[in-house]
């Protein structure tokens, strides 16, 4: 599933990403094997939990950067008379700066229309992040059986 | 309202359409995530001060621009940098957070190295003119000058750039290898920042140097730089 995600991307990143989807997903596989069974019930839902993982992944190695490139220009800018960051020979401008919130903007509506909480990708350990899944799955089956 | 465990495919086909419509900005974008995640932890840095009751203010601009300092070389004149003060009593202290500025080895005035993030004296660069074999000049501060550095490393924690860190530590703040009995509360104690998360083994290791030694080593700061920053949580970050 991280492949979706990695192809366009420098190695090194793609490399590094790769590598923490693979290991993170070897604990979720492990906790849903059947050994627990706070989370057996999740085995159904694999591949959901791998796109999760992979976006999740995705959101914090990437656009959480990109979220931090404008946070700091922001700062630059309300806080003094500059007008851009330059880095090196690329000019971080108000152009660019859009780009990389619309980017970031266009993934968080996405999450929106699907209702996954960004807060969802905020977690130390896997089995934090599998305990957010399923309370967050358990959530949408109580609202669609209510509705 | 769509649903990832019933939908699945919907969701897996609007990511797809999501990421090539973005194709080129995330791709031009991510060759620089190593700057941008320096920049987070500058602004991190930056952070901490403010929420340690320091003001903040921006030097040095070039025309209308700050001037971000990514690599090892180049004049410090040129580059813009934030400088932090604070009021006690009728004194007031300024510092400066600056990127990339070579620092005097503690051992030796003739070795330098370059930590990313340094907290230094106000007006402290100097310039060498016999460092190099040619006309060109190179730009340090002296050891004594500097009072905390953080280095940034992009990179999941592994054994030997946690103990790597140890010999950098050894050779501008040797003192913080030994108990410190009184720390201050002004400044970061110096950090080792790194983006990637430890595995069980770089745990114990990261573990057991922040209690061996007065440094932090911060991991997983992609997930949850925002958190360490924050008002309350800097307490619990080592300070000198």
């Amino acid at each position: 599933m991280i492949q979706l995600f990695t192809e366009n991307l420098p190695y090194k990143l793609s490399e590094q990403m790769t590598f923490e989807y693979n290991r993170r997903l070897s604990d979720v596989n492990f906790f849903i094997s059947g050994q627990y069974n706070y989370y057996a019930h999740l085995k159904n839902d694999i591949e959901t939990i791998q796109l999760l993982l992979a976006l999740s992944i995705f959101y914090k190695r990437v656009l959480s950067n990109f979220d931090s490139a404008t946070k700091f220009t922001s700062r630059v800018v309300f806080k003094s008379e500059a007008v851009s960051v330059q880095l090196g020979t690329y000019n971080l401008s108000p152009k660019e700066i859009f780009k990389l919130n619309k980017t970031v903007l266009t993934f968080k509506k996405l999450m929106e229309d699907y209702s996954i909480p960004l807060s969802l990708f905020e977690y130390l350990e896997t089995k934090e992040l599998l305990r957010k899944i399923k309370i967050y799955k358990d959530g949408l089956d109580r609202n669609n059986n209510n509705g | 309202m769509a649903n990832p465990f019933k939908d699945i495919k919907e969701l897996t086909r609007d990511v797809e359409t999501y990421l090539r419509n973005n194709r080129s900005a995330i791709y031009n974008n991510s060759k620089r995530i190593s700057d941008f995640f320096e920049m987070a932890c500058y602004n991190n840095i930056v952070r901490f001060y403010e929420n340690n009751n320091f003001e903040v203010e921006i030097k040095n601009l070039q025309k209308t621009k700050f001037n971000y300092k990514c690599t090892t070389a180049g004049n410090p004149a040129k580059y813009s940098f934030f400088e932090v003060k604070k009021k006690v009593g009728s004194l007031e202290f300024v510092f400066e957070i600056r990127h990339n500025i070579n620092v005097q080895s503690y051992h030796n005035t003739d070795i330098f190295t370059t930590p990313d993030i340094c907290v230094i004296k106000p007006d402290s660069v100097l310039e060498s003119d016999d460092f190099y074999d040619s006309k060109m000049k190179y730009y340090y501060i002296e050891n004594k000058a500097l009072i905390s550095f953080c280095e940034v490393k992009n990179f999941n924690p592994y054994p030997e750039l946690l103990f790597n860190f140890i010999g950098v530590v050894n050779e501008l703040r040797p003192h913080l290898l030994r108990p410190v009995k009184n720390s201050g509360d002004s400044h970061i104690a110096t950090t080792l920042m790194i983006s990637g998360k430890s595995n069980k083994h770089a745990d114990r290791i990261i573990t057991n140097l922040q209690s061996r030694y007065h440094i932090n080593i911060l991991s997983d700061l992609f997930n949850i730089g925002g958190l360490t920053f924050g008002r309350h949580a800097i307490n619990r970050l080592k300070s000198v």
